[in-house]
């Protein structure tokens, strides 16, 4: 994963898990439980056909979105089969990992072979357990854990399974291509095109939008100058990028940082070509001169990160661009002050050029 | 140099005015070269390379104006230092020194010589050392009729170690044009106020402002010339030509130093220029009373108008107290101010505190720097009393006010230098002209024969010196002459060697390179820096920014290209501060303020392989102190000392100190160099731990040969989301504890 | 610190009862008790335990001292005085009691239990008890401690510190000095009594400040001081002299940059021998009408410089080790 290779790691209750596939799984916050044999259970959403009694093969929805702001890419219709499960829990503290498929809020982890301590103290409960889960690195190698081995097996691809009494088909081949899919980086991969930035010289100059102008930014800008950002996102999609659409309670923001941002603001698209969305803003830069990043942070669950900047220098004021002492009204009383000394001093010398005669011959006389 | 004189003393009598002018010259030219040629010592020794700190940022804006030109230069917003705050290079520099040597530049390549940037800078200090004789040669020759004088001053001050510590080959920096510009100031000056000439006040301010845009050591000059015109007004020698002179010079002078932006409205609103500013006031008024009293006898009156006076300069003051309070006038700055009282930089500003140049001076320095000079000094400034002419009481002044600076900092040397020169020659060339003279007197008549100026002054001012009270008659056996001939040849024979064996041993070093002499005596040239820097410049990316102490920043900028955080130029206490604290903490803590500044490297200077005392760890406690003067809950200096208050590195060192980035970056694998257990400081002479310290958020880069540099790489947040720690340690194969063995309350996923 | 839960715990029984009757008004009680006595209160064990226990809506700066002569700290009588004015200056300007912050002194002839449960071994030491109850309260019951480990500080510093510690949004009372009237009275008249005295002695006064010789000795006896480091022995508070441990007396420091007080006396006086001896060769000797005494002072002086440069040196050699350079006699 350090090279940004992917797996996927499918857990059976059947087998125990080696311990050094769940030392890495460790090592990356997730948690599994040791012994060999645990299982999801769940009295409510299971399978009447296949496990009536062992109640240990799941049936489930697909996947509702994450959090209101992160696109689903697991959204599907039917229902899911997850027979006899590993559970994962997943620590807190990483942003990186995602639940993909959650247990329903009826399920717990069960060891068959101890029953009588399994019950009472459980691995972990309902929706805390993940029967499928994901993690993606800051690198964006995607690890993706599946409880179950057996629900991406043909068996139960199309099966016919009944919940409580309606009679269902899993809808197991869908997920399973949805999860392959995401999992291998076909999906939900964003790839930043260009990233221009330049000064606005007038309210005359367009936004340029134009594809074929090479990202050949400026380097550096004066402080109190606007400034316009733009950037092409795409998004692959199986087979082709197509152009970016965030999800419609996100947004893409750039910030203008130096040590923390001046100026955080949400990008608006702008346009879109075949496979890209240009998003774009203008702003003014700050009255702080030094050495400023535009930057794009984009972080959520489930797309690959964006992080991309570029370093631009802010200068102060050279000595010739301040405004002239003549356009400032409030100098006007010094350079008056300035220009009377000095024709009163010219009319000074000249009057005492002309009297310096006299001058001398009342002193003589005194 | 005697033999020199000498000659130019029997020629006297013999020919015309011509020769000895001629000869002048010659003796002129000789010094000059003798000045030159001494300097080359570390550029034979070594090859023309910058010196030091400073120089390496002087070489690099020369560099910057030759390649940009003059505006963009006079605009230049350096985006490679003070990362990420960038430096108002051109607004905050003395451009003197970068635009004297692109005009050379620009010049020889006119006349067709194409000389390499590089060696007009490091040979810029010795051209301009021989400058400094001819203008010191200019400066005595006003003070005493002598022109044996003269020339005593021009050789003493072309060789003196004083001087050239500053001025060696390859050390280009501000001093290196600013003492010629202080000398030939002064003696504009000095004719100014002899003459009385608006032309010599004008010229004088030019150059004042020549070395306003060369140096911050300016405000002596801007603080002596009013302290001599305030004498000289307390003298009650108050003259037409003082009044023309000085207020020329200050208000052109004082134009002239604003257009320099780093200056800009200093002159008008800080404190160090408000005596000049009074003086001029002063002058005005005591020009007024002078008219008045000329208009009008009447003892009553000028009693009234004296007062008057007196009442004025005491509003005057309390006016500038009362506006320097209230803040419209800026205090003094630090600096300054911490000449006067001595304690101050200690407790309030450290990093000019923790600057070596900055010590008080002990008196083995200034026999040192001045050899016989330091005895002939005081004996010079007695005999200026003997006539006590205007510039004489120049002299005086400029001596104690030099001598007490060059007390308090060891760089100020530098501006007492040149009053020695010119004092101490006085009073050599004084004994050498009274035993020189060929004629012997008749012991019954007391037709004196040298020297008719000081008779006649002995004459004129009945309350003369003491020992000047009889006439001179001058010696009598051939015998004491030789005696004291010859000793005086021995004296100057003697100060040359002084000179040269300290020119040679300890002012020629570039330290950029520094040697060591092998057991069988061969140099070797121990080259860590360069090593180092040029592994930056071609190992890393053009943008990698590169934490160090600000001790190294210009030499990074100059030498690896490399954006640094912090430099030689203090500009930002909070910014070194806050490098301070990266070094003196836990990794945890220096990580996110790396990050936070984007650092990609971390250099490190360490000599406890070599025994190179000049060494970051030494450094260490005014980093502590530094950052502890910003953040005194976090960094606290008492933790790094020992219960007994030690600083200690080895065994015994406080936790704090082992865990402090500085220490670990240290002496990380510094253990696998000896035999376990026996890794050894050769610095601090201290045997350190057997278990050496462990990194985890910064990891080895580089080290040079004698692992004087070590630069360490920053790494990138782990891929995984984990701390650093716990990455280092999966990596070495600990496996995590299984975290549902942990105790308390199952911690549930909130998502 | 484990001794404040200790002292808790063994204290609780007794104190319980009053405690929960006085909970709520220690504070007011406390403050009311120091802006009787105008100045922090005193404590001893007991109200010391009683004022720092540990629920409590207020926090407290307590100063552990010495202050009797027999224990011989010259820090704590040195610093008393002003933290006095601290404390005074504080709980006055405290109008509202909003900073909620009592200063209190604790001697140790009151309280030497407290300071044997500290195992405290100097004094004196400053304690800030946050408070643990209320809007401002911390979870760490111990309280922050300072010590005076870079000597005696001013009330403003500490101000600062008590500053740092107290909340950040409550109001920081500043320091304000009672106006020392004896001293401004003794300066004014003193200041009004030597222009008088400069007036009626003018007459007297002014040939000796016009006098050359005055001040060529004062010029001279400035740059001799100053060229002999003594600026450095100023600054640096170099001892004046030190023995060699062998019963003698070391006169020259080691070191190039080092040196002892008298040392530089030395060097001083033979700078001045020197410059004396050239002034002489210089001015008096020509000056003389009689042949050979003008002969005997020429050698004599010559011989005199000759000598004294040779001493010094010798002198520098043993400062600075590779210096090659020497004169004959030394």
């Amino acid at each position: 994963m350090k090279k940004e290779g992917n797996i996927l790691v499918a857990l059976s209750s059947e087998h125990a898990t080696p311990s050094a596939v769940q030392a890495m799984l460790l090592e990356l916050d997730i948690n599994t439980p040791t012994d060999k044999g645990a299982l999801v259970v769940d009295h409510f959403n299971y399978d009447s056909t296949s496990a009536s009694e062992q109640h240990d093969v799941l049936l489930l929805p697909f996947p509702a979105a994450l959090r209101p702001d992160v696109k689903n890419y697991f959204a599907g219709e039917g229902y899911i089969a997850v027979p006899r499960a590993v559970c994962q829990t997943l620590g807190n503290e990483s942003p990186l990992l995602s639940p993909i498929l959650r247990a329903p809020s009826t399920a717990y982890s069960y060891n068959p072979k101890d029953e009588a301590e399994g019950v009472e103290d459980p691995f972990a409960v309902g929706g805390q357990l993940n029967l499928v889960s994901a993690m993606q690195a800051n690198n964006a190698a995607r690890l993706t854990v599946v409880g179950s081995a057996e629900m991406l097996q043909n068996k139960w691809f199309a099966e016919k399974a009944k919940l409580g009494d309606k009679a269902i088909t899993t809808a197991n081949r869908d997920f399973a291509q949805k999860l392959s899919a995401w999992t291998f980086k076909e999906t939900g991969v964003l790839k930043v095109g260009k990233f221009l930035h330049y000064q606005d010289e007038g309210a005359s100059k367009k936004m340029n939008t134009s594809v074929a102008i090479p990202e050949n930014n400026p380097t550096i800008y004066r402080i109190k100058s606007d400034v316009h950002f733009q950037v092409e996102i795409s998004e692959y999609m199986n087979d082709h990028l197509a152009p970016f659409v965030p999800s419609p309670n996100d947004n893409i923001q750039l910030e203008f940082s130096m040590l923390s941002p001046f100026q955080r603001l949400n990008l608006s698209p702008i346009s879109q070509t075949a496979n890209a969305t240009i998003f774009g803003v203008g702003f003014k830069t700050p009255d702080q001169h030094g050495i400023f990043n535009f930057r794009i942070n984009y972080r959520r669950p489930f797309v690959t990160n964006i992080d991309e900047k570029r370093q631009v220098t802010v200068r102060h004021f050279a000595h010739d661009e301040w405004p002239r002492s003549w356009q400032i009204s409030g100098a006007w009383v010094w350079i008056g002050g300035i220009w009377v000394t000095i024709l009163g001093w010219l009319a000074f010398v000249a009057l005492w050029l002309y009297s310096a005669p006299s001058e001398k011959s009342v002193k003589k006389t005194q | 140099m005697a033999a020199a004189v000498e000659d130019g003393q029997f020629l006297k009598q013999a020919t015309g005015r011509n020769t000895r002018g001629l000869l002048r010259v010659i003796i002129l030219c000789l010094i000059a070269g003798a000045a030159v040629s001494s300097r080359l010592f570390s550029v034979i020794r070594f090859e023309s390379i910058i010196h030091e700190f400073d120089p390496w940022f002087n070489f690099r804006a020369t560099k910057y104006l030759v390649q940009n030109g003059f505006y963009s230069f006079w605009d230049w917003f350096d985006d490679r230092t003070w990362h990420p705050l960038g430096r108002v290079t051109g607004g905050t520099l003395y451009p003197g020194l970068m635009v004297t040597s692109g005009a050379i530049y620009h010049l020889l390549r006119a006349l067709a010589m194409p000389v390499d940037i590089r060696n007009i800078c490091v040979l810029l200090a010795p051209a301009f050392s021989g400058l400094t004789a001819f203008a010191t040669y200019l400066l005595t020759s006003e003070m005493v009729p002598s022109p044996s004088a003269g020339l005593l001053a021009a050789a003493f001050m072309g060789i003196t170690p004083g001087y050239i510590s500053r001025s060696v080959a390859g050390s280009y920096d501000n001093e290196a044009i600013a003492i010629f510009l202080l000398v030939f100031t002064f003696f504009l000056w000095i004719k100014a106020v002899k003459n009385g000439s608006m032309f010599w006040g004008a010229l004088a301010a030019l150059f004042y402002g020549y070395m306003v845009s060369a140096w911050g050591g300016y405000v002596f000059i801007t603080n002596l010339l009013p302290l001599h015109a305030f004498v000289l007004i307390c003298m009650g020698r108050y003259s037409p030509r003082l009044y023309v002179s000085y207020t020329s010079w200050y208000a052109l002078g004082t134009l002239a130093s604003m257009q320099i932006p780093f200056v800009g409205f200093l002159p008008i609103r800080s404190s160090e220029h408000m005596s000049a500013l009074g003086v001029f006031g002063l002058l005005q008024l005591v020009a007024f009373v002078d008219w008045v009293r000329a208009q009008l006898p009447g003892k009553q009156f000028q009693m009234l108008l004296r007062a008057l006076v007196l009442a004025v300069f005491v509003i005057g003051v309390g006016g500038l107290v009362l506006l320097t309070v209230s803040g419209v006038i800026a205090p003094w700055t630090g600096r300054f101010y911490s000449l006067w009282d001595t304690g101050y930089a200690k407790i309030h500003i450290p990093i000019i505190a923790s600057v070596s140049e900055h010590q008080p001076t002990a008196w083995p320095a200034f026999f040192f720097d001045l050899s016989m000079m330091i005895w002939l000094f005081p004996a010079g400034v007695y005999m200026c009393f003997r006539t006590l002419t205007d510039e004489q009481v120049f002299i005086v002044i400029y001596a104690v006010l030099a001598s007490y600076f060059a007390g308090v900092m060891v760089r100020l040397m530098l501006t007492l230098t040149p009053i020695v020169c010119v004092a101490s020659a006085m009073a050599f060339s004084q004994i050498l002209d009274t035993y020189l003279d060929a004629k012997t007197p008749k012991p019954a008549t007391e037709n004196a024969s040298a020297d008719t100026a000081s008779v006649a002054a002995a004459a004129v001012l009945p309350d003369g010196l003491r020992s000047t009270r009889n006439p001179i008659v001058g010696i009598y056996s051939y015998a004491s002459k030789v005696t004291v001939v010859g000793a005086s040849a021995v004296y100057l024979l003697l100060f040359v060697l002084h000179c040269t064996w300290v020119t040679s041993n300890a002012y020629s070093s570039p330290s950029v390179v520094l040697a060591s002499k092998l057991p069988d005596g061969s140099q070797h040239i121990i080259d860590d820096y360069r090593e180092a820097y040029y592994w930056l410049r071609q190992n890393t990316p053009q943008n990698a920014k590169i934490m160090s102490w600000w001790d190294y920043g210009y030499q990074i900028g100059g030498m690896a290209d490399r954006p640094t955080l912090v430099d030689n130029n203090t500009w930002n206490n909070t910014h070194i501060a806050t490098v301070g604290k990266a070094m003196s903490s836990r990794e945890e803590v220096s990580y996110p303020i790396m990050r936070q500044h984007e650092v990609d490297y971390v250099l490190v200077v360490f000599g406890g392989l070599l025994g190179y005392s000049g060494d970051d760890i030494n450094k260490f406690l005014w980093m502590v102190r530094i950052a502890e003067g910003i953040w005194p809950d976090e960094v606290k200096e008492r933790n790094f000392f020992t219960p007994r208050g030690e600083y200690r590195v080895d065994e015994e060192a406080t936790p704090t100190m082992k865990a402090s980035l500085m220490y670990k970056m240290s002496y990380y694998n510094y253990n696998a160099l000896f035999p376990a257990g026996q890794a050894q400081d050769r610095v601090r002479g201290a045997r350190l731990p057997a278990q050496g310290p462990e990194l985890s958020t910064i990891e080895e880069a580089f080290t040079s040969e004698n692992w004087i540099i070590r630069i360490y790489k920053v790494k990138d947040l782990d891929n995984f989301g984990r701390d650093h720690q716990s990455a280092v340690s999966f990596d070495k194969g600990h496996k995590k504890k299984r975290s549902t063995k942990r105790k308390g309350p199952r911690v549930l996923r909130v998502e | 610190m484990r001794w404040l839960q200790l002292l808790t715990a063994s204290l609780l029984p007794f104190t319980a009862l009053a405690a929960k009757k006085s909970t709520g008004d220690r504070f007011q009680d406390a403050r009311a008790k120091s802006l009787s006595v105008g100045h922090p209160l005193q404590l001893d064990d007991a109200s010391y335990a009683q004022l720092t226990k540990a629920p409590r809506d207020y926090g407290v700066a307590v100063l552990l001292t010495a202050l009797e002569a027999r224990f011989g700290c010259a820090l704590c009588r040195a610093f008393q005085p002003e933290w006095d004015v601290l404390g005074k200056s504080w709980t006055k300007g405290d109008k509202d009691a909003k900073t909620r912050l009592i200063f209190a002194t604790l001697d140790f002839v009151d309280g030497k239990n407290t300071f044997q449960s500290m195992m405290l071994q100097t004094a004196p030491v400053l304690l800030y008890f946050h408070p643990t109850l209320g809007p401002n309260a911390k979870v760490d019951t111990q309280p922050v401690r300072f010590d005076f480990t870079t000597g005696p500080q001013s009330a403003e510093q500490i101000h600062a510190w008590i500053s740092r510690q107290a909340p950040a949004d409550a109001p920081k009372p500043s320091v304000s000095r009672p106006i020392n009237w004896v001293k401004v009275i003794t300066v004014t008249v003193a200041v009004l009594g030597g222009i008088t005295a400069l007036a009626v002695t003018s007459p007297y006064l002014i040939p000796i400040v016009q006098n050359r010789n005055l001040w060529a000795a004062i010029s001279l006896i400035a740059v001799l001081l100053f060229t002999s480091g003594y600026m450095f022995n100023h600054i640096r508070k170099t001892p004046y002299v030190s023995g060699d441990g062998k019963g003698g007396i070391n006169y020259f420091a080691s070191g190039f940059s080092n040196q002892y007080g008298l040392e530089s006396q030395i060097v001083a006086a033979i700078y001045g021998v020197l410059a004396f001896a050239t002034i002489s060769l210089a001015l008096k000797v020509p000056r003389i009408k009689d042949p050979r005494a003008q002969s005997f002072a020429v050698i004599l002086w010559t011989g005199v410089l000759f000598g004294m440069y040779s001493f010094l040196l010798s002198v520098f050699r043993m400062k600075n080790g590779g210096y090659p350079f020497w004169l004959p006699p030394f």
